[in-house]
């Protein structure tokens, strides 16, 4: 077990607009937060979020960027001394970051590169704007991920478009930020835990960074919290059904996943072998699955948190049938059954010695329902005799 | 097309490739002649993996089904199955013109076919328009319309569609075996047509059709087929969470599901074994009975708990006031009544083709009803030959119970 070289010494910075303001509400969701710190080009958004350590990008007389990321990036190489003084001494940096405009999407790749240059693990989460925020904030976004996928180790990267789904009709807009942003906190919340507690099944930055292959994926997230004597059956098919995975999309196309479960003490082995099995089911037959499990005491009465991390290869953060994985993927609208109208089907180029070779697996609530019904519900069996 | 003599009707299956020749009766029942059967190789949830081996293997059968019903077979109709059936219900709508407001045919005609002009990608291809009634300025449940007054006439009708390219090669491996394909049709509609009465159709019912490959499902409700789909999940899928679960090769896991398993777990059985002789693969030893009931119960449950599933959220769960039949297969599986009426918490039995004479062993096993439905699809179409134009028309009357105009 190697939480001896733990914890790292670590700091999470808020860049831009959405970067604070996620920070800012997730400060007073943990109480035994890592070091924070925020920037941005307005004194005044640095102000209200309370948080102390901040560095006001320079910019001019008008101040802020006018959403224009050249002015971010111009600035954030400008205030390039107080930046390195504020990522100094850090092994671990996590940036978050909302794409689209000026100062996140000009500042997050230029902070990410002096955090590396500084010899720190840098972990960006960052999040592309909704589509009603219109087509410039869109490219903007896009353009800014690519230069960060490049200076980052990993980026987690969560499309507000597939927030939008939960958001119900006639939502205020501030409500539906708020939403995003509480998403984001859960999501980093686990994902604080998984990384600094002493884990039975510990997770690694480096399968952080394995999973990023080298610059070419970014990480979809989802978190879900379950209780009750079916909880790990329960947390698969929420998971399943999460947005933020595309129904369960995600996970059947990507060629890595992490998932990462907590419990109280009641967590039992066998549990974690369900946890196992059923993600088995879910995912692509070829795909790596990490596993992560720790004990966490302030999950109380049955709760566990299933925290899950899937690859996904650049270039398809909200169309699936873009996707260049090896595996070729599909997925079409049925102009039929209206509410679950998606089905997502593969074709796997490798073989595999089963039955089913050759023809897509069947997929349902994308799941892979190929895969034995009794081994996705976790039926035990009693071992076969000997004669 | 030839007017009268002998129908075939050929089933390309995962399990079993299947002909059965027949002829119908002036009472309109149906006289089997002949039939023959292979098990099935290069096929796979419906779909054929191995082309040239279908091909070898539906020459076969046909040249059998020759050979026993003393028939030459020139032209079949064909019963195809895929994983991805689905329905999908279109309306169409038309102005009657403000001068006469009276319905003529030529309304008819011209709302059926905006009705049946449901835009699918290429990749979807159309196996059935059915009717399911028209509505004349709000008054629905009108079977014919022509001749009363309205204003606006609509019709919706149920769109069957499947996959195109599968369904495709199913009929090209049958004329690359020299024979060919007069019409198509869906495995469990074709089932429906063997197994139903105008009876239970009226109080409503479903029809589950448990292949080795898919299984299938068509309702009746409302007086009219209100949904029909499939899933790629089927027999083969029970085998081979057998294979896996209790380490046996897929010819052994066959057996034990046929001959041993169950589909509800039984109690009194908790105890007992099944011995095993020893293969090249494995060591003689026992199975326990219990672990195959499980792993067939939990496959079973799951998949007709999706069917319900599919029903409620088209709102006919409730209106089955027939129940459920089950055909296919699947449908000779221990227990799978005792499973289907606790998951549906309705009546659920095996369906027996009706109104059929001849050959006791074909007419009553559950995995013929839909090749056998299947002449009788064929016999309705010939016994009234349409013109070219509305044949179509023709079967959506067929299909709907709709009185001959």
């Amino acid at each position: 077990m190697n939480a001896a070289a733990r914890p790292l010494a670590t700091i999470w910075v808020g860049l831009g607009h959405a970067g604070c303001r996620t920070l800012a509400s997730l400060r007073r969701q943990l109480p035994d937060m890592p070091d924070l710190a925020v920037v941005h080009t307005r004194a005044e958004v640095l102000a209200e979020t309370g948080i102390e350590r901040a560095v006001q990008l320079p910019t001019g007389p008008a101040g802020g960027t006018g959403g224009d990321p050249t002015v971010g990036e111009r600035a954030a190489a400008d205030a390039t001394g107080e930046l390195r003084a504020l990522l100094e001494g850090y092994s671990v940096v996590v940036l978050l970051v909302g794409l689209g405009g000026g100062t996140g999407s000009g500042a997050a790749p230029a902070v990410a590169r002096l955090a590396r240059e500084a010899g720190a693990f840098v972990l960006a989460l960052a999040t592309l704007p909704f589509l009603f925020e219109g087509p410039r904030r869109y490219q903007v976004a896009r353009r800014s991920l690519a230069t960060l996928q490049e200076s980052a180790d990993a980026v987690i990267l969560v499309p507000n478009q597939r927030l939008s789904e939960w958001v119900p009709d006639g939502t205020p807009l501030q409500t539906a930020f708020q939403m995003t942003d509480h998403f984001v906190g859960t999501a980093l919340r686990s994902l604080w835990h998984l990384l600094t507690s002493a884990a039975f099944l510990p997770i690694d930055l480096s399968d952080l960074r394995r999973m990023a292959s080298d610059h070419t994926a970014t990480l979809a997230m989802a978190s879900v919290e379950t209780a009750g004597h079916l909880r790990i059956e329960s947390a698969l098919d929420e998971l399943s059904a999460s947005p933020l995975l595309d129904h369960g999309a995600v996970l059947l196309s990507s060629p890595a996943v992490l998932a990462a479960v907590s419990g109280g003490a009641d967590l039992t082995l066998r549990e974690v072998n369900g946890l196992a099995s059923g993600l088995r089911a879910r995912i692509r037959p070829d795909a790596s699955l990490t596993l992560g499990a720790m004990v966490d005491e302030t999950l109380a009465d049955g709760r566990i948190a299933v925290t899950l991390l899937a690859a996904e290869p650049t270039e398809m953060p909200e169309r699936p049938t873009a996707l260049s994985t090896p595996a070729r993927a599909t997925v079409t609208d049925a102009p039929s059954s209206g509410r679950r109208a998606r089905q997502a089907k593969l074709v796997f180029d490798s073989t595999h010695p089963d039955r089913f070779a050759g023809v897509a697996p069947t997929v349902r609530d994308g799941v892979n329902v190929d895969v034995p019904t009794y081994l996705r519900r976790n039926i035990r069996l009693s071992s076969p005799v000997r004669g | 097309m030839a007017a009268s003599g002998p129908l075939i009707a050929l089933e390309l299956g995962t399990h079993r490739i299947r002909a059965v020749v027949g002829e119908n009766r002036d009472d309109d029942t149906l006289m089997i002649l002949g039939s023959a059967e292979a098990p099935s190789v290069g096929i796979r949830k419906s779909q054929i993996v191995d082309f040239p081996t279908v091909v070898g293997l539906c020459q076969q059968v046909i040249e059998t089904a020759e050979a026993d019903s003393h028939e030459h077979i020139e032209e079949v109709y064909l019963v195809v199955s895929n994983p991805d059936v689905r329905g999908t219900i279109n309306a169409g709508f038309v102005h009657i013109s403000p001068s006469s407001r009276e319905i003529t045919a030529e309304d008819k005609d011209m709302v059926g076919s905006i009705a049946r002009n449901l835009s699918l990608p290429p990749d979807r291809t159309v196996l059935h328009s059915v009717s399911q009634g028209y509505a004349v300025d709000g008054q629905t449940h009108v079977i014919n319309p022509e001749g009363m007054g309205g204003e606006v006439l609509s019709q919706t009708m149920l769109i069957i569609h499947g996959e195109t390219t599968p369904i495709q090669n199913l009929q090209k491996a049958v004329k690359e075996a020299g024979v060919e394909v007069c019409d198509s049709a869906f495995s469990a509609l074709c089932a429906g047509l063997a197994v139903l009465s105008p009876e239970q159709k009226t109080a409503g019912v479903a029809v589950i059709d448990l292949g080795a490959g898919t299984t299938g499902c068509i309702a009746y409700a409302n007086q009219v087929l209100a949904h029909a789909g499939s899933i790629g999940v089927g027999g083969d899928h029970v085998t081979n969470d057998i294979v896996s679960g209790l380490r046996v090769t897929p010819a052994v896991a066959e057996q034990l599901k046929i001959q041993h398993g169950s589909a509800v777990p039984r109690p009194t059985y908790r105890h007992r074994v099944v011995s095993l002789h020893a293969d090249g693969l494995f060591p003689e030893r026992t199975i326990r009975v219990a672990d195959l009931d499980t792993i067939m119960h939990a496959r079973m449950d799951e998949l007709l708990r999706w069917i319900r599933a599919d029903l409620d959220a088209r709102g006919i769960l409730h209106q089955l006031g027939a129940g459920i039949i089950l055909t296919g297969g699947g449908a000779a599986m221990n227990g799978i009544t005792t499973l289907a009426t606790q998951v549906f918490n309705m009546p659920c039995e095996v369906g027996r083709p009706h109104r059929v004479s001849g050959l006791s062993q074909i007419t009553a096993a559950p995995g013929y009803a839909a090749v056998i439905g299947m002449l009788r699809y064929a016999a309705r179409m010939r016994s009234q030959p349409p013109p070219r134009s509305s044949l179509k028309q023709f079967l959506l009357r067929m299909l709907t119970g709709e009185p001959p105009s």
